[in-house]
């Protein structure tokens, strides 16, 4: 039989070959990853009461037919208290650069290097153990704005902490129904997921 | 399963990410994550631990890696998904020095952060095979089903002894950079259950967690195939 050994003898010959910091030099690293003010977490705190006290104004989803969830808790208040309600509301992702830069080009994400400002950003978030901030922007999550990996992105890149987060199952039942509409093999694209 | 050979089909061909394994010296073999930087470019690097605390990113040589793309079973979008999650956790790790080791299935890349968590104490160490399990399972992928994956047979000691002497050795010369703590912890997995890179090569081309028993021969013709890359190298 063939004995295994490791390859650590490897190291001593291509040392001088490989370029340490390479990686560095290819990467557009987010400039605000690190963001992480008390404002910020003040306003995801805000968020959350709001679902239970006042209104959360978001536009309109991508289709008339599935409600953001944002619209899905306005409804269910709204059918509660049976009254108008007023927008006054800061986005958690006017707070937040990388992510306010995000949505900017979020409608045409398809690539990792689109992708991984939002990967970078949520898991520096859980870093800071933020998970308040983060359901926040799962609750603002705007679909209209988001291509299918951008959506896809999302639940994904928070799916490691979904038991903390409220409203993680919600937006991935959203997102399963929003990717059906547009005619995508969601049970393949959410494997492992759902 | 297609290995790919560089010399015929570069390392910049892989689409986003897939697996490179070489042999560094005779019956050697060694796993790492192949990578894009940037899709767009032909850049490639190696995520990988080849030794005791050496750097994790590096650039692949010319020839040496034979390499695979990760199963086409997975979904388009995931897989940019997963670039960017590998990518994350090169970028926040890349500074890391992981101590060479025989633990496994410890789960010591925090998935909801990329980082190196608790788990990963001063007794903890990975070989190049686990380290990639590690970093998979931290982008949502289990490679693995650990549970059958058999003790250490002989050669798989004499393996894990070699790797004690070699830990054992640096310690002699640089005590900080291998604890006796460390040594300790070690020397408890020698036995234990070992991982082939060859093996989990292989099991990146499934999606659900691959079976040892189902995938020997595969991981036995890329063995060979590394095993005549090498005598073509020396020769």
């Amino acid at each position: 039989m063939v004995q295994q050994i490791v390859s650590y003898p490897m190291q001593t010959s291509n040392q001088g070959i490989f370029s340490s910091g390479a990686l560095s030099q290819n990467y557009t690293k987010p400039s605000n990853l690190s963001q992480s003010n008390s404002d910020v977490w003040q306003k995801a705190v805000v968020i959350g009461t709001a679902i239970t006290t006042a209104f959360i104004g978001l536009p309109l989803s991508a289709t008339e037919s599935i409600p953001s969830l944002n619209e899905q808790y306005n409804s269910s208040i709204h059918s509660a208290s049976n009254v108008r309600s007023i927008f006054v509301y800061d986005r958690v992702s006017d707070s937040i650069p990388w992510l306010n830069e995000f949505y900017k080009s979020a409608s045409d994400v398809s690539k990792a290097k689109q992708i991984y400002p939002l990967v970078s950003g949520i898991r520096e978030l859980f870093s800071n153990q933020e998970y308040s901030m983060v359901d926040a922007i799962l609750l603002e999550m705007d679909h209209s704005k988001l291509s299918p990996t951008a959506m896809v992105s999302f639940i994904t890149a928070t799916y490691p902490a979904r038991n903390k987060l409220n409203n993680w199952s919600l937006s991935l039942e959203v997102v399963r129904e929003l990717l059906i509409r547009d005619g995508l093999d969601a049970d393949d694209i959410l494997d492992g997921l759902v | 399963m297609v290995i790919n050979y560089p010399s015929d089909t570069p390392y910049s061909q892989v689409d986003l990410l897939g697996i490179a394994v070489c042999q560094p010296q005779a019956e050697q073999n060694h796993i790492a994550i192949l990578f894009k930087p940037d899709a767009d470019e032909d850049d490639t690097l190696l995520l990988h631990v080849g030794a005791h605390k050496s750097s994790l990113i590096e650039k692949p040589d010319d020839k040496s890696y034979l390499w695979l793309d990760l199963t086409s079973s997975l979904n388009p979008i995931r897989k940019e998904i997963i670039l960017a999650s590998v990518q994350q956790i090169a970028e926040v790790n890349k500074n890391s020095k992981v101590r060479y080791g025989l633990d496994h299935g410890v789960y010591c890349l925090d998935p909801e952060t990329g980082r190196l968590n608790d788990k990963y104490d001063e007794t903890i160490g990975f070989t190049c095979a686990t380290f990639v399990i590690e970093v998979f399972l931290a982008t949502g992928i289990k490679l693995i089903d650990w549970d059958t994956w058999p003790s250490g047979e002989d050669k798989h000691t004499k393996f894990q002894q070699d790797i004690f002497s070699y830990l054992s050795h640096l310690n002699g010369k640089s005590p900080e950079i291998v604890t006796l703590e460390y040594l300790k912890a070690q020397k408890e997995n020698i036995g234990k259950s070992r991982f082939l890179p060859q093996e989990i090569a292989v099991s990146t081309q499934e999606v659900k967690p691959s079976i040892k028993s189902e995938i020997d021969d595969k991981a036995s013709e890329i063995h060979t195939r590394l095993c005549a890359n090498f005598a073509q190298m020396n020769s």
